[in-house]
């Protein structure tokens, strides 16, 4: 990495909207993955919404280390499709199901957080 | 049949995961080419998967199983940390994913 002045000076705001990105990415990665499930989202809506979360992930990873990105992307990914199903199922989801989703999730984080050498 | 396309649809998203880092270091053809060979195999086998699990399961699920694969690589070749709380996350990991299967 090079540490040029340049660089140092525009992190601050270039950081803040890789985060941004990360966000949007996580929302239109629920639209997508609804999308697989319920005919009620069209195909094109999933197409764009795969296209454009992949873009915004990829600019955020250029800022921002990928294991916080995926992790982040991940949580809401995982979060939004649960609150998605319980909606669409009109809430006849388990519990427990939940539980361990949530645990699952937790660990993916948890995973994700503690890669410090920034591999894959 | 669903659950083994999901388990493998996990293995392809850790195609495009390796193609995504190495996207993000230098978009070239190739690169490319892994990110988006690796993503359309493993959301063919999540949309097959998902036409008998629900939802919240197989994705949490699909994306588990590439976050463990994806550790794993980066443990074996990118010397990524193997500390012990990395491997109770596998761990913790594997247990949810096979207790959301026999919760199934």
């Amino acid at each position: 990495m090079s540490d040029s002045k340049v660089l140092t000076e525009s992190k601050g705001k270039s950081e803040s909207s890789a985060w941004l990105f990360v966000i949007l990415a996580g929302f239109l990665e629920v639209v997508w993955a609804s999308g697989f499930k319920y005919e009620e989202v069209p195909s094109l809506v999933v197409l764009i919404a795969i296209l454009l979360s992949f873009d915004l992930i990829i600019r955020a990873t250029k800022v921002i280390p990928v294991g916080t990105v995926y992790a982040v992307f991940a949580g809401i990914g995982t979060l939004g499709t649960v609150i998605v199903e319980i909606v669409f199922e009109n809430g006849s989801v388990s519990p427990l199901r939940v539980a361990l989703i949530l645990l699952l999730l937790a660990c993916i984080i948890g995973l994700k957080l503690t890669n410090k050498e920034g591999g894959v | 049949m669903d659950w083994l396309m999901l388990i493998l649809g996990g293995c392809f998203e850790v195609v495009g995961v390796i193609g995504l880092k190495r996207t993000a270091d230098k978009g070239n053809f190739i690169n490319y080419l892994i990110l988006i060979g690796g993503f359309i195999m493993s959301f063919q086998l999540l949309v097959r998967a998902m036409e008998t699990i629900p939802l919240s399961t197989a994705y949490a699920v699909w994306t588990g199983i590439g976050t463990v694969g994806a550790a794993i690589v980066g443990m074996v070749f990118f010397k990524e940390s193997k500390s012990r709380l990395r491997m109770a996350c596998i761990l913790g990991i594997i247990f949810s994913v096979v207790g959301l299967k026999l919760v199934h």
